[in-house]
């Protein structure tokens, strides 16, 4: 049989809101959608918490996305990457998103940048998105006056998928790629492989690159041929 | 430019229908513009068109065709009336003074006192900013006011800013955060503008400058500040500083500035009471266009006690909540919004959290504060425990007591008075206090 050599650039998962599985985050998600896409009444900041795997950078990147839909200026900042010196570079106008504030949490030039980028974007009338592990107080930030003014805005536990929610997210996501992947592939994934999103989404994608190259259906038996490694 | 009529009737028909909320977020942006036989109606961004165009259009069309004497078609489009815009300010060229433009340092007018809540706890740094707002450089000068984060002093600060601006037309008034001071400063140097840095805050009426406590360990800034701070003084200008902390207690600033910022009138703001902290929440939502009936405002006054932020904060979740579920705001649905915040606050303050708190900040045992030893070591600790679980608890006095090793409610108010009256004269009870609120409460 000929093999279909996929695209390098194809099936990349659109992290936008349409992409998001909500579960137990609706009201969330329809609270940030109308932050980021009206002008009025909303916080300076909006901060997202969450255990590791929520969803929270995915929140992040939506917004960037819908904000660039509707011609605003927006910027993501993953604090776990970049150093604190990219935020002095922001004008705090527009959407800015901050991801990963665990990380910098307890470094005092980094939270003195982030709470004059908060006094910028208040200036400016922009708005912070933050995303971390934990609340404001717990997060670990040493610098009293950005803690409350991120108390001030709106803040919001990402509630994490049950193993129902994921299999159900699994699902959702495959067909939105135009894949179909049955109730019993899907509780098979999830009863062998690590459960994690990022460790399950990833694993899509090799699923997706290997069915396409392979042009097979996606079956327990397809599954097993590819060679991942289950957990026991 | 007079708003439409049509419109204008319209907006008075949905005002009537809708909840306020919904009102507030997705009709009032929109702006209208009437031609001939034509209505148009521009959104603020796609969004919110789509937004409306789904969820309300089918009723404006309805109301205009019900209001109209003529045919009158309505278009919803993306885009801003021009003649909308607010005219820029003459103010500068009227004095001649350089544009307040080029530098930071724009007052925000939300600020007043008619919004402002005053309470015990910010009486006397009320009176004192309103004092300087009709009687600039005068005798509060400067006007020094400190207090814990989220208690107001910004909001003070610039309501005294925007009363020389009612009074005074041309007066020029700037705003500034330290830090943004700071950076102004270091630009002005890279640029090669520190000359026109210099003249622009020397010729201020008044300068507000706020969390001054962030100049700590920046020698140059300082020294700048110095001079205009001085240069202000001397011309009978006016100077307002806030601080988390007295301005003996600010670190890594020159002696002569600290000195100097007492040189006027020094003045505390504390948390809010529980009243204060109702009547805050209810000014808010009512800015808001929401009404918050007095359960609902005790309710979440009783959850969040530190400070004026988390109050917004916790009146963001309810109204986001309210928005998504369309339900009226009452004590459940607050309760539900703010479940998250709930958890943490029970699981943090128990009587037994309190104590052990308290005991690990002395350096004492949980059962010290059980025992009848009465030296001072142990007393001071005990008092202040009960005190904070009177605050943070809804248990009753007698109760509080029984925890203590079965002492009597009186002994319970004893200390609380004791405290209380500590607290404003000791700044060392005042900050074992505050970190052990903040210990409690996160």
């Amino acid at each position: 049989m000929t093999r279909q050599i996929p695209l390098s650039v194809s099936l990349p998962d659109s992290a936008g809101f349409e992409n998001f599985y909500p579960a137990r985050n609706e009201q969330l998600l329809a609270a940030l959608r109308e932050c980021i896409g009206i002008h009025v009444m909303q916080p300076t900041s909006i901060y997202l918490y969450g255990e590791a795997g929520c969803g929270k950078t995915h929140l992040l990147y939506a917004s960037v996305r819908l904000t660039r839909d509707l011609e605003g200026a927006a910027s993501y900042i993953p604090l776990h990457h970049w150093p604190a010196e990219a935020l002095n570079q922001l004008d705090g106008k527009g959407l800015v998103c901050v991801d990963g504030l665990d990380a910098a949490a307890g470094g005092a030039a980094v939270e003195r940048a982030l709470f004059r980028l908060y006094e910028r974007c208040q200036a400016g009338a922009g708005v912070l998105l933050i995303a971390a592990r934990a609340p404001p107080g717990q997060v670990g930030l040493g610098l009293d006056d950005l803690i409350s003014r991120l108390h001030g805005g709106a803040v919001y536990h990402v509630a994490s998928l049950n193993d129902l929610e994921k299999r159900e997210a699994l699902r959702m996501r495959a067909a939105n790629r135009g894949l179909q992947l049955t109730d019993e592939v899907a509780r098979y994934v999830l009863r062998r492989y690590p459960r994690d999103t990022h460790a399950l989404f990833g694993l899509l994608d090799r699923i997706d690159v290997a069915s396409l190259s392979e042009q097979r259906r996606i079956t327990i038996p397809f599954l097993q041929k590819l060679g991942e490694t289950p957990q026991r | 430019m007079a708003t439409p009529k049509i419109w204008d009737k319209c907006l008075s028909h949905l005002e009537d229908e809708l909840p306020p909320q919904q009102f507030n977020t997705w009709i009032r942006p929109l702006q209208a513009v009437e031609e001939s036989s034509q209505l148009r109606l521009l959104a603020p961004n796609r969004f919110v068109m789509d937004w409306v165009k789904q969820k309300f259009l089918k009723r404006v069309d309805e109301l205009v065709a019900n209001l109209s004497s003529q045919n009158v078609n309505v278009l919803l489009e993306v885009g801003s009336d021009e003649r909308w815009r607010t005219t820029v300010s003459q103010n500068d060229k009227a004095t001649g003074k350089p544009s307040r433009n080029t530098w930071p340092g724009t007052l925000n007018p939300s600020f007043t006192f008619d919004n402002h809540v005053e309470g015990k706890s910010n009486q006397l740094a009320r009176a004192a900013a309103y004092q300087v707002g009709e009687n600039p450089g005068g005798a509060y000068n400067p006007l020094f006011i400190y207090g814990g984060v989220g208690l107001g002093k910004t909001h003070l600060m610039q309501a005294a800013g925007n009363l020389i601006m009612d009074r005074n037309l041309h007066a020029t008034v700037a705003y500034i955060h330290s830090e943004r001071f700071v950076a102004g400063m270091v630009k002005a140097l890279q640029h090669n503008t520190i000359n026109e840095f210099k003249r622009y805050y020397r010729s201020l009426d008044a300068l507000l400058i706020d969390d001054i406590q962030f100049f700590g360990g920046k020698s140059h800034s300082q020294e700048e500040f110095f001079h205009t701070f001085n240069t202000l003084l001397d011309g009978k200008r006016q100077v307002v500083i806030t601080s988390d902390r007295f301005h003996k207690e600010i670190t890594g600033v020159q002696e002569r500035l600290i000195s100097r910022f007492g040189s006027g009138l020094t003045v505390p703001i504390d948390a809010p009471e529980l009243e204060t902290r109702v009547a805050i929440l209810s000014m808010k939502a009512q800015a808001k266009g929401i009404e918050l009936s007095d359960e609902v405002a005790f309710f979440v006054a009783r959850q969040v006690r530190s400070n004026v932020r988390e109050l917004e904060g916790a009146l963001h979740r309810i109204l986001a909540s309210a928005r998504f579920t369309g339900k009226p705001i009452d004590i459940h649905l607050a309760r539900e919004a703010l479940k998250d915040l709930m958890v943490f606050q029970e699981r943090q303050i128990t009587i037994q959290n309190i104590q052990k708190t308290v005991a690990e900040y002395f350096k004492i045992r949980v059962s010290d504060l059980h025992s009848k030893r009465r030296i001072r070591q142990i007393t001071r600790p005990r008092q202040m425990a009960m005190c904070l679980a009177k605050e943070l608890t809804n248990l009753s006095l007698p109760d509080i007591g029984d925890t203590f090793g079965g002492r009597d409610h009186t002994t319970v108010l004893h200390a609380c008075r004791k405290i209380d009256e500590l607290l404003k004269l000791d700044a060392k009870t005042k900050e074992d206090y505050e970190n052990l609120q903040k210990l409690l409460i996160g």
